[in-house]
């Protein structure tokens, strides 16, 4: 069980807990291959918080479950995963059992991820300890109620099923799951879909509190939920386009695409990007953003730019 | 209420509640919608915000007709249509037009969209003029003739909503009620369907309601908002006022949840404890809550910017 020797004291380094290189995923279908992450590159420092936004298809839950290895058989996947300097893609699934919940911890988009049949108690219990280990019983029914209060459920909530229980409840069952067994990297991926206003401001500050003392990536469409991060990267059509420090990509971004999506929120005007994101199984030559960009040249049509810059950059040819 | 105001109401909801009731042995009561009035003027984009579970669904469907209302009066365009029953409804019912939330579930999966969008103007009788509306429908939703063929699907979101929208359309409905028409959708495709609800509300001048948690997209889109809280209007106003002179507690609260800034209240559910007294809904959880509040029910008062708390009078 125990082949992956990893260290799980947080140090605030520089030093990378995630570090993603050359990934693609890409799934075989009979309607040709779907490259739903494509070429993408990214570090994530220890106790760094970071941003993924994107719109809808551009590959940015593949990721997480490319991380965690809980694709579909018709996923083939290559590149480079280190995480905390050991590589984790193509493990074991005896190795990954060791790593899921325990290392890296997820917070999955659906409340149907929830089973309906099982009281909440039943469901942390067995994210605590998830392989019938030796813990007593009730140590860990006082961890479960632990678990639940420190996300803001009062203790009568572990005796009731999903269906019992509101949208931001369920939502801070599943963000209690996740943290279940201390995990020192968190993927949440749209943790606020599907709440309201209201709902959505709690769950956000929730993220925050957890995450102060481990790393996050944070999957999320609502630009205004990834203000949490110290960073946000950008993607497009499977890889990054832009990144860079939170403040920077939405004040002032520089990838037409960012530009767009930041003035597609209603605070910053409403205007919209014109076209559809493309199909993942044709996508356009050169950059991939060409066929919507309003810059766009012969160039852009050709040549495929990359992003310049570690920390921040951007991969346009008109802004770099 | 209509005529005092400067405007014709084209839509006068008065005093419209709805109790839904559990239970075989020891039915429960719970109201879901107390005591609403409201009227919306024919050239208006009218808002219902408010937090899930607060009753602004099922105004939306009282008004569509979809669930009867348990007391109170819809008018439009003059006419009461509370209690309209049988042909007489069907017949109306072209007249009152809902988008959902969730645009996939409204269309039939098994049938094409094509066949979907002109379903309503078959059932009218128009089938003459089919092909000519049906271009012009496409047309004025930036829809191509395309994507007719292909079942729903095979279609993205944005265009789906696009789509709905359109048939809601077809046929010159005298009310369009929008429910939550664009949480399923990203942020830049939700820009060009809100766009285009704005611009053919205002080409066909019917009343809308946009039903909404998000005050951000409320306060683009509408010309005068509703806040509910619990089944009530706490506050209603043109939608500058209540956004930037927000009255009661519980509209000062959400809008500061929106821009994800501190809100100093009590935890908790919203409306939780709210059983165990008569009074205002947001009483357990004001930070300026008074004795009074926990009386009686506040009622909402005023001229123009309506509030229902007793700090604002």
């Amino acid at each position: 069980m125990k082949s992956v020797p990893i260290d799980k004291t947080i140090q605030r380094s520089n030093e990378p807990i995630l570090k993603v290189k050359g990934l693609k995923t890409t799934f075989i279908t009979k309607n040709g291959d779907v490259r739903a992450v494509n070429g993408l590159d990214f570090n994530l420092n220890n106790g760094q918080r970071m941003a993924i936004i994107g719109e809808s298809g551009c590959g940015k839950s593949v990721l997480a479950q490319t991380i965690l290895n809980l694709l579909p058989n018709n996923a083939q996947v290559s590149g480079e995963i280190l995480f905390q300097n050991s590589a984790i893609l193509n493990q074991s699934d005896e190795q990954m059992v060791a790593l899921r919940g325990k290392l890296i911890g997820l917070i999955p988009q659906h409340l149907s991820s929830l089973n309906p049949l099982m009281k909440t108690h039943l469901q942390v219990e067995e994210a605590i300890q998830p392989d019938g280990g030796s813990q007593e019983k009730n140590d860990i029914s006082r961890k479960m109620l632990n678990l639940l209060n420190s996300v803001g459920l009062r203790t009568y909530v572990s005796e009731r099923h999903p269906h019992q229980l509101s949208g931001g409840m369920n939502r801070r069952v599943l963000i209690s799951m996740g943290i279940a067994q201390n995990p020192s990297l968190l993927l949440a991926d749209e943790p606020t879909t599907g709440l309201d206003t209201i709902l959505r401001h709690k769950t956000v500050k929730l993220l925050d509190r957890i995450t102060q003392d481990r790393s996050l990536l944070l999957i999320t469409h609502d630009i205004n939920v990834a203000r949490l991060c110290e960073t946000i990267a950008v993607m497009y059509a499977g890889e990054i386009i832009e990144k860079g420090s939170a403040e920077e990509i939405l004040e002032n971004p520089k990838h037409p695409y960012t530009e767009g999506l930041i003035a597609s929120m209603p605070s910053r005007g409403m205007s919209s990007i014109p076209g559809l994101s493309p199909s993942l199984i044709e996508i356009p030559s050169g950059c991939r953003f060409h066929p919507r960009c309003p810059l766009a040249t012969e160039q852009c049509m050709k040549i495929h730019p990359v992003l310049n810059g570690e920390q921040a950059g951007v991969r346009c040819h008109a802004c770099s | 209420m209509g005529s005092k105001q400067e405007f014709v109401a084209m839509l006068v909801v008065e005093n419209l509640s709805k109790i839904y009731t559990s239970g075989f042995f020891r039915p429960q009561d719970f109201h879901a919608v107390k005591d609403v009035s409201f009227s919306v003027h024919k050239d208006e984009i009218f808002g219902l915000v408010g937090e899930s579970g607060s009753g602004k669904t099922t105004i939306g469907k009282m008004l569509v007709r979809l669930i009867d209302p348990t007391s109170g009066k819809i008018t439009i365009d003059k006419k009461d249509i509370t209690n309209m029953r049988g042909k007489e409804l069907r017949e109306y019912w072209t007249n009152l037009q809902m988008v959902f939330q969730d645009p996939r579930s409204s269309l039939n999966p098994r049938i094409k969209v094509g066949e979907s969008l002109i379903e309503g103007l078959k059932l009218s009788g128009n089938i003459d003029s089919i092909d000519e509306v049906t271009q012009d429908l496409l047309k004025s939703v930036n829809i191509r003739e395309e994507i007719l063929n292909r079942y729903p699907h095979e279609v993205s979101g944005g265009e789906i909503q696009r789509i709905v929208i359109a048939r809601a359309l077809s046929l010159n409905p005298k009310l369009l009620v929008a429910d939550e028409p664009t949480s399923n959708l990203d942020m830049s495709v939700q820009a060009q369907v809100l766009r285009l609800i704005k611009d053919l509300q205002r080409k066909h001048s019917i009343p809308c309601i946009l039903i909404s948690h998000d005050i951000e997209v409320v306060k683009w889109m509408c010309d005068r908002i509703a806040v509910m809280l619990n089944g009530r209007i706490v506050e209603e106003g043109i939608t500058n006022d209540v956004i930037h002179n927000p009255q009661h507690p519980y509209t000062q609260d959400l809008i500061k949840a929106t821009f994800l800034s501190d809100i100093p209240t009590v935890d908790g559910e919203p409306g939780e404890g709210h059983s165990l007294h008569n009074g205002c809904s947001y009483a357990g959880k004001c930070i300026f809550v008074k004795p009074e509040c926990l009386e009686n029910e506040i009622q909402l008062r005023g001229d123009h910017h309506k509030v229902a708390c007793i700090l604002a009078h």
